[in-house]
């Protein structure tokens, strides 16, 4: 003892011990950084073997797929830890503990985690396009400027109806044609007013929101059935028969269809009342890396992987579905394409105000549906 | 006076060696055990509404009354208390004469089968409301309901839908008053078990009739019990949200529990309303205190209504006669109503891809792919283990505290009993949103974040108040002159206790101990808050299939989790509940 606090111990001290550690301990921590190279990052991602995901929300199948397809891609397993939370329990979550590697959400949901945990800035360039394809298209086409992730998936709404209780020629072109008297108690819509909130966008804030809080009313007014759970729910009363059609999510619908439920979609082919075009309503949804994650390579790596090749059967199960871009081939661009609907058709990226716009309508939408409000 | 040399039986001579403690010690230690499980969330939860509306507790976010104006003053919120009083009043009407009843018929008859009965009135705890919701919107939906469908065809009404619609606030009653019945006759049994029929035996022989005994003598004689359940209800009815929601918002009849989850059920984070959701909770707690009050005062009555003493005796059974037969087809019907259709349904859609109206055709599509998933995910597995670990830790912990309570409150009544009173039946006011993220935060960076400890302390907490009232009610017929003779026989205070107040108590014990383990394997809040990947349960699973919509998947899931936990209820009481009609 009486050494190390004699000089010589203190010269060993600093010339050997401290440059050690110095040299060391970047090694033992070597998973922070960004590696600077497509091949680093493989093998530093191979190294880590996890991925822990908060947001997607994917069920034990989809985790078998995506650890089997992973693997069938890349040649290295990792193992999927899906966070059983749902995305608004994040702040909560979060602020308990919990640590994630990548999150997905909207561009609200995007800042709102930014601003919670920090979202980790990635060069997607160092991602070759021949092994991602439209990787950097997905970088441009995320729904909020200034967030560092990728475009993930879109969310469009249609009508889903029931075919065993109707045929196409008695279905509703526009979201105005349920207030008919015909479509009394016969109809499904998700409590969280979704997709008024989205449509109200073809206005400015003011003449936008009195539409669709008026259409809100005249819509409760016609005794519709309410799903909770959002368009899932709404999809399982047409397809159990309880109600003829809903509108809901496109891709809550996919599984169902898959699976040979009863059931088909149908867009909405005219604009609503006052409108100039018909829009089809929309959301996209973005895939990020988060801060100081605890698997930081692993978490890019999965999260180009996600973004660009998301398994087939698990955008199926989860109604997750690629950008709607020139020479798609999907189901749901053919979809659209044959009932005549273009690109321009779809707003996917909205701005701070439109955001609030439309979290505006479908707050007061929700409460006019719930008969909180009159 | 000569001192009388007593041999006493080994057991009750221990722990004799232990130093004398102070009398209040114990009660204190409790009171401040239970001020950390309940004080604490209580004290997030008056912080948090006091903060802006969407933001955490903690959070440096300034203040506000905005929140307790925005519940306490407008109108909006006494329109709402008006739907839900009424609809707490319809359920209670319903459900407390049939969980009577029932309890009666238990324990104080000769009905048959009332030993396979007494076990089965656990299987309707079991099922998950909102799966019965799921289940009675499947058979009495306006539109295809299949008792609908086929009470039209079979009375060849000419009606496009009906003639009954599950989407009306009696529908709500309906499945509420259904689903309340068991807990609440398991809180009605110990007042039937422990009470001394010779009280109603004099009353015949001085030749009052059966009716006249059961309203002049029974019930005054069980009033501050049934007092306590319709406290502990209505309450429960304040705050029940998955019936509200499953039929009440189609039904167009807004209660609070709506308003608090149209406030964290929102779509994107950050918009989730916490502050707002503890203002409510806040208003909860008075409620859930003024109805203490009353609570309290049936407690002060005790005295005069403890009627099981050391003397030995046993329960009369009343002959039912040729009754019996209405008796048993009153349950039947209970039963058909509260469990087998909406298991069947249940069941039927689990062996689906999605649900199909059950006709010839669709039996084609039967195949048990969901099964075979279920058994064959790893998560499961986990989860499984986790859940099981979870409920039954909760349920122990729970109980005894619950029992040590019970006791101090019933036999050392005074300003420290009352205290404990008090907290133990706050849990019960505070929303479980709240309590979940309460305590999420409060031990957070502590050795007991993200493991299974925490949801432990998370049911036992919230469930404190029902195990409290069980053992209440119990430790109610339960007159002090038995335990007396253990201490006069040298025993010490904690001795009698374990002894024979809590062999006394047992068959309480074991109901309140399966009815956690139920409830706790069902619940989805404190999992959704509380759950991480490695702690993960069986509700965030089903949680998952529900939000995707895959009813194949969930209801499946839910099948699993009923037989499991009716398999853990039978063996529990099987090995150590008593039968009815039983001596304590």
């Amino acid at each position: 003892m009486r050494y190390f606090t004699s000089r010589g111990g203190v010269a060993l001290l600093l010339l050997v011990v401290v440059p050690l550690l110095v040299l060391v301990i970047p090694l033992t921590t070597a998973r922070s950084a960004s590696p600077g190279s497509y091949t680093a990052l493989l093998a530093a991602a191979k190294e880590e073997g996890k991925i822990v995901v908060s947001g997607p929300n994917f069920d034990p199948d989809d985790v078998k797929v995506l650890e089997r397809e992973f693997k069938k891609r890349f040649g290295f397993p990792v193992q999927v830890i899906s966070d059983p939370g749902h995305v608004r329990e994040l702040p909560a979550r979060v602020a308990g503990g919990a640590k994630y590697d990548v999150i997905n959400g909207s561009g609200i949901t995007a800042g709102q985690i930014d601003e919670l945990v920090g979202l980790q800035q990635v060069d997607w360039s160092i991602f070759p396009e021949e092994g991602f394809p439209g990787i950097m298209d997905n970088y441009a086409d995320r729904s909020r400027p200034g967030i560092p992730c990728l475009l993930y998936f879109r969310f469009t709404w249609a009508f889903v109806y029931n075919t065993e209780m109707l045929s196409p020629k008695e279905l509703p072109r526009r979201m105005e044609d349920l207030t008919d008297p015909k479509w009394k108690g016969r109809f499904v819509l998700s409590d969280l007013a979704v997709p008024l909130d989205m449509l109200a966008l073809q206005w400015d804030y003011e003449e936008g929101k009195r539409r669709m809080v008026d259409l809100a009313r005249r819509l409760k007014a016609n005794n519709p059935i309410l799903a909770s759970g959002g368009s899932p729910g709404a999809v399982a009363k047409v397809i159990a028969g309880e109600a003829s059609i809903a509108a809901a999510a496109f891709g809550s619908a996919m599984g169902p269809i898959d699976k040979g439920a009863p059931i088909a979609l149908w867009p909405f082919k005219e604009p609503e009342v006052g409108a100039t075009r018909a829009m089809q309503p929309g959301l996209s949804m973005n895939i990020c890396t988060v801060k100081n994650a605890p698997h930081p390579n692993m978490a890019q790596l999965f999260t180009a992987w996600l973004s660009t090749q998301l398994p087939a059967e698990v955008a199926v199960n989860r109604g997750h579905f690629r950008p709607f871009r020139e020479g798609d081939t999907s189901f749901i661009a053919k979809f659209y394409r044959e009932h005549g609907i273009t690109k321009d058709q779809f707003l996917t990226h909205v701005n701070e105000a439109q955001e609030k716009q439309r979290k505006d309508v479908y707050t007061e939408a929700a409460k006019i549906y719930a008969g909180l409000q009159k | 006076m000569a001192k009388i040399a007593v041999s006493l039986p080994r057991p009750l001579m221990w722990p004799l060696t232990l130093p004398t403690l102070p009398k209040n010690l114990f009660p204190v230690l409790l009171s401040l055990v239970l001020l950390g499980m309940v004080g604490a969330p209580l004290i997030v939860l008056a912080i948090a509404s006091l903060r802006p509306p969407n933001a955490l507790p903690f959070a440096d976010a300034g203040w506000t009354l905005s929140n307790l104006r925005t519940v306490f003053l407008e109108a909006d919120t006494y329109s709402l208390l008006h739907n839900t009083f009424v609809y707490a009043a319809g359920s209670l009407a319903l459900a407390l004469p049939l969980a009577f009843c029932l309890a009666w018929l238990v324990e104080r008859t000769d009905l048959p089968g009332r030993h396979v009965l007494y076990t089965a009135m656990f299987v309707p705890m079991v099922i998950p409301p909102f799966a019965v919701a799921i289940g009675w919107i499947f058979l009495l939906n306006p539109n295809n309901g299949l008792l609908n469908n086929w009470i039209r065809d079979v009375l060849a009404l000419d009606l496009m839908r009906g003639p009954f619609n599950i989407y009306s606030v009696w529908g709500m009653i309906f499945v509420t008053g259904l689903l309340s019945v068991p807990s609440m006759w398991l809180m009605f049994l110990p007042l039937f078990r422990n009470s001394d029929p010779r009280l109603e035996e004099a009353a015949a022989t001085s030749g009052a009739g059966r009716l006249q005994t059961l309203v002049r003598v029974t019930v005054p004689l069980m009033a501050p019990g049934v007092l306590a359940v319709l406290v502990y209800f209505t309450v429960i009815y304040i705050e029940i949200f998955e019936i509200p929601l499953a039929l009440g918002l189609t039904a167009n009849y807004p209660v609070l529990s709506t308003k608090i989850f149209l406030l964290v059920n929102a779509e994107e984070i950050g918009e989730v309303a916490y502050a707002i959701a503890a203002a409510f909770g806040m208003m909860f707690v008075i409620i859930g205190v003024v109805l203490m009050g009353l609570y309290l005062f049936a407690v002060r009555l005790s005295a005069r209504f403890a009627v099981v003493t050391g003397k030995g005796y046993r329960p009369g059974l009343v002959k039912l006669g040729a009754w019996k037969y209405v008796a048993l087809g009153a349950i039947g019907a209970y039963f058909l109503l509260a469990v087998l259709l909406p298991f069947l349904i249940l069941l039927w859609t689990s062996l689906l891809p999605f649900y199909r109206t059950p006709s010839l055709r669709a039996l084609d599509l039967l195949t048990i792919a969901n099964y075979t998933k279920i058994f064959q995910q790893r998560e499961f597995l986990l989860a499984l283990q986790n859940t099981v670990i979870v409920a039954a830790a909760a349920a122990s912990v729970s109980m005894l505290l619950a029992s040590l309570i019970s006791w101090f409150v019933v036999r050392r009544p005074g300003w420290l009993s009352r205290s404990l009173a008090v907290l133990s039946f706050t849990p019960l006011a505070i929303p479980a949103v709240v309590l979940a993220l309460a305590i999420l935060l409060l031990y957070k960076g502590t050795p007991i974040q993200a493991t299974l400890s925490i949801l432990i302390l998370a049911f036992a907490t919230r469930y404190l108040a029902f195990t409290t009232r069980v053992m209440h009610a119990a430790q109610l017929q339960i007159e002090k002159s038995l335990e007396e003779a253990g201490l006069v026989a040298g025993a010490r205070p904690i001795t009698t206790f374990a002894l024979i107040n809590l062999r006394l108590l047992l068959p309480a014990l074991v109901n309140g101990w399966v009815w956690v383990v139920a409830h706790a394997v069902r619940d989805f809040t404190i999992p959704l808050f509380m759950a991480f990947a490695n702690t993960l349960m069986l509700a965030n699973l089903i949680f998952l299939y529900v939000g995707a919509g895959r009813q194949g998947m969930y209801t499946a899931y839910m099948v699993v989790l009923i037989v499991m936990v009716v398999v853990i209820a039978f063996v529990a009481r099987l090995r150590f509940g008593s039968q009815p009609g039983s001596a304590h």
